[in-house]
């Protein structure tokens, strides 16, 4: 038993169980986290009744949903139906699979990796992984044989299909910089400094790359201000609108899975992983258990930052409409990652895509996209067939007199 | 390896081509029918379990999962009534084909295999059938055209070619040692220390940098043609189009 | 590592299938999916071969097959639509005016 226990089956069986229970637990709090956020955007209390400052308001949301009546439509296609909110979860959970949590530990002689699996394509894991999702939003929405179920899901395909191009070629250009695909690979070669204090990390070379990747992260996990697949206003509910308790409870969740699963990704490829500087806890040749957990917390609280900004966005940006999501990802998102996967390409054959000449193209790149734009190129600007509206508040206040 | 006759492995294929027959979509679905050809499928796989059993040692357990798993729905992909669910059951087939070629040490392209089709071209398969689906279920999903003589044409096409390759197996040039091949195609001894990620990359931009780019001209051809067959506006048989109004004239792309 | 033969045996009926499906079926999208399965027999066969004589060669032709699948479904989904567009149905045979 205690062979099994320090070998590193048997650490990625008890990560795995670990993290499963520990993630459940996670995106339920999120909820709760963002209800607080909104609250604070918007200057009210937010869940205050359930415990101390209602931090148990997420067991009672989610004894809510366990025990309202499942309700299954008789006009729905019934295999289906129950298969889509299954694949979407299990789909959210599987990604976690390949982030590396805590580098090494050295455990009784061994020295083992804190992560479910370290497969040599990670980096592909996690991408095959989301694609996937896809279908549990298409297939709900279809199965669900409601004209805004339908709508809902093949706006959140449309979407998806699209934001996968640029979010694939940011992975590109993070693998091409860095000559590897595994995940934990990435993280190690990170942890250098440039000039002696500052963290070799991705960010810094590729800034609009990070920026693109955040954007494309919020748009596959259908989050706002691309959440067209479940706008209220036009869809009702979107593609869960005919699933009660549970299953819609397990749209939900899978949203906030989602989510993290994007963030410690991002946090990941481009900040290091857990890796922070002159902390010497969270070098790579700390491998005690302290220099784990350090490890460990300070991952998450990179992932918390992410968390937090993705509701802060939420909250604060309108929502886009579909023409102008679409025209954002062809015309905007594609064409400035390929350029960045070009010019990233040339510094691969100069042998120096880890210098200053990267962080060069990319101020170059965002200059000439800024001036392309703002110089009516229409990258993100009106439709030219459609009316234009004049949205000032004289031109308002004239249509209501 | 003896080249003894392969009677199993032909037995196994003419069961799997009953079982096919009493499978596909007919007028009236009798259970009896379905139960035997679901009987017969399941008789063909035991059999061709125990003819590559006794051609040599098997490779191991996953590999039989998987391959059960991507026949069954494979077998369901060519026989189920309803296109959306044909399209289902054939995710099931690539991700079960993905799981095997994980078992050969291919690992990149179980991935690419998943992302490019599980992720990409059965998304767009799906909206399709979505979008063209018709109300009820078709007469032309119910009924098969001509099953007895497309299932005798499968069998003599797959039966007979797998019967000659378990018969001609000494003709097989038997396998390289690894040592044998030259350092930049050879996949690496150890898969899980590297991974053969590189290896592959290396010989698809060294060995093979002409096939390459004529993909990647495919690729931009058959976008190109996307693009230009969904812009055609198409008058439906039958129906007058509309006369343009004054605004659309000389703006809409004309038809053919 | 004698584990060719199951491995081209389980390549053929993929194949066998999709030939099958490719000849019995009536609905276009259903007539497309069954040359894609026909694809994963020729991916397995592809891939046994690279293992069976440690060689990338096989992989390598597998991945340009992917391309030619990629192409494949574009453009045949791209007809398929057209031609349902003009008929209002995915009935191959509504397509045989041409038979003599």
């Amino acid at each position: 038993m205690r062979e099994f226990l320090t070998s590193q089956l048997g650490v990625s069986v008890v990560l795995a169980l670990v993290i499963v229970g520990a993630m459940q637990g996670a995106v339920a709090y999120c909820i709760y986290y963002e209800r607080k956020i909104a609250a604070w955007i918007q200057d009210r209390y937010g869940p205050n009744r359930v415990g101390p400052w209602g931090i148990l308001q997420p067991i009672a949301d989610g004894l809510k949903f366990i025990m309202k009546e499942d309700v299954v439509p008789h006009h729905v296609d019934k295999p289906l139906f129950i298969l889509a909110p299954a694949i979407i979860f299990v789909v959210a959970f599987i990604g976690f699979a390949a982030i590396p949590w805590g580098g090494q530990w050295n455990l009784d002689g061994h020295i083992v990796d804190i992560q479910v699996a370290n497969p040599d394509i990670g980096l592909l894991y996690i991408l095959g992984v989301a694609a996937m999702g896809v279908y549990g939003v298409v297939l709900g929405g279809w199965a669900s044989n409601n004209k805004y179920s339908f709508y809902g899901a093949i706006r959140a395909t449309a979407q998806m299909l699209s934001y996968e191009i640029p979010m694939g070629v940011c992975i590109l250009i993070v693998a091409l910089t860095m000559g590897a695909v595994r995940l934990e690979s990435i993280t190690l070669s990170q942890t250098g400094y440039w000039f002696g204090f500052l963290p070799q990390w991705n960010v810094l070379l590729h800034p609009l790359a990070f920026i693109i990747l955040f954007v494309t992260a919020l748009a596959e996990a259908n989050r706002s201000p691309f959440d067209l697949a479940e706008a209220e206003q036009e869809l009702v509910g979107g593609y869960h609108t005919e699933y009660s308790a549970l299953k819609f409870g397990m749209f939900f969740l899978a949203e906030y899975a989602h989510m993290i699963t994007g963030s410690a990704f991002i946090a990941v490829l481009f900040l290091g992983g857990w890796h922070f500087p002159w902390i010497p806890w969270t070098q790579p040749e700390a491998t005690q258990w302290y220099a784990v957990l350090a490890k460990m917390a300070v991952l998450s609280a990179k992932i918390c930052v992410f968390l937090f900004v993705m509701m802060w966005v939420r909250w604060t940006v309108p929502r886009f409409r579909f023409d102008q999501l679409m025209r954002l990802a062809w015309k905007g998102l594609i064409p400035i990652t390929l350029a960045l996967l070009v010019w990233t390409t040339v510094l691969v054959y100069f042998g120096k895509p880890r210098s200053g000449w990267a962080l060069l193209g990319n101020a170059i790149i965002l200059f000439v996209s800024f001036a392309y734009a703002a110089s009516g190129g229409r990258v993100t600007g009106r439709q030219r067939n459609l009316p234009v509206v004049d949205a000032s508040p004289s031109a308002a206040l004239g249509a209501t007199a | 390896m003896t080249a003894a006759a392969p009677y199993p492995i032909y037995a196994a294929f003419a069961l799997g081509a009953f079982a096919l027959y009493f499978l596909a979509p007919r007028a009236q679905r009798r259970r009896a029918v379905t139960t035997a050809g679901w009987l017969a499928a399941i008789a063909a796989g035991s059999v061709a379990l125990f003819a590559s059993q006794q051609a040599g040692p098997h490779t191991g357990i996953l590999f039989y999962c998987f391959a059960v798993v991507a026949l069954l729905a494979a077998v369901r992909v060519i026989t189920h009534p309803r296109p959306v669910y044909s399209a289902v059951y054939f995710v099931v087939v690539v991700l079960a084909v993905a799981a095997i070629l994980i078992t050969y040490e291919a690992e990149f392209l179980a991935v690419a295999l998943v992302i490019i089709y599980a992720g990409a071209i059965l998304v767009t398969y799906l909206f399709v059938i979505m979008l063209a689906q018709q109300p009820g279920a078709p007469v032309y999903d119910r009924r098969a055209r001509e099953p007895f003589l497309a299932v005798i044409a499968g069998f003599l096409l797959t039966g007979l070619v797998a019967g000659q390759v378990t018969a001609q197996r000494s003709g097989l040039p038997p396998p390289s040692k690894p040592e044998a091949r030259t350092a930049s195609t050879r996949l690496p001894p150890n898969p899980t220390a590297s991974g053969n990620t590189a290896a592959i990359g290396v010989a698809l931009m060294t060995r093979y940098p002409v096939a390459l780019e004529i993909g990647g001209v495919l690729l931009l051809i058959s976008m190109v043609g996307a693009v230009a067959l969904s812009r055609k506006r198409i008058p439906i048989e039958g129906v007058p189009p509309p006369a343009p109004t004054l605004g659309q004239i000389g703006k809409e792309v004309e038809p053919f | 590592m004698d584990s060719l033969l199951p491995s081209l045996m389980l390549g053929a009926a993929l194949f066998g299938l999709g030939v099958v499906g490719f000849l019995v079926r009536r609905n276009l999208i259903v007539i497309f999916l069954s040359t894609e399965v026909m694809f994963q027999g020729v991916i397995v066969t592809a891939a046994a071969f690279a293992r069976y004589y440690a060689h990338v060669e096989g992989q390598a032709y597998a991945l340009l097959l992917l391309v030619i699948a990629a192409v494949e479904a574009g453009l045949a989904l791209g007809l398929v639509m057209l031609l349902y567009r003009r008929r209002d149905t995915l009935d191959a045979e509504a397509w045989s005016t041409m038979r003599g």
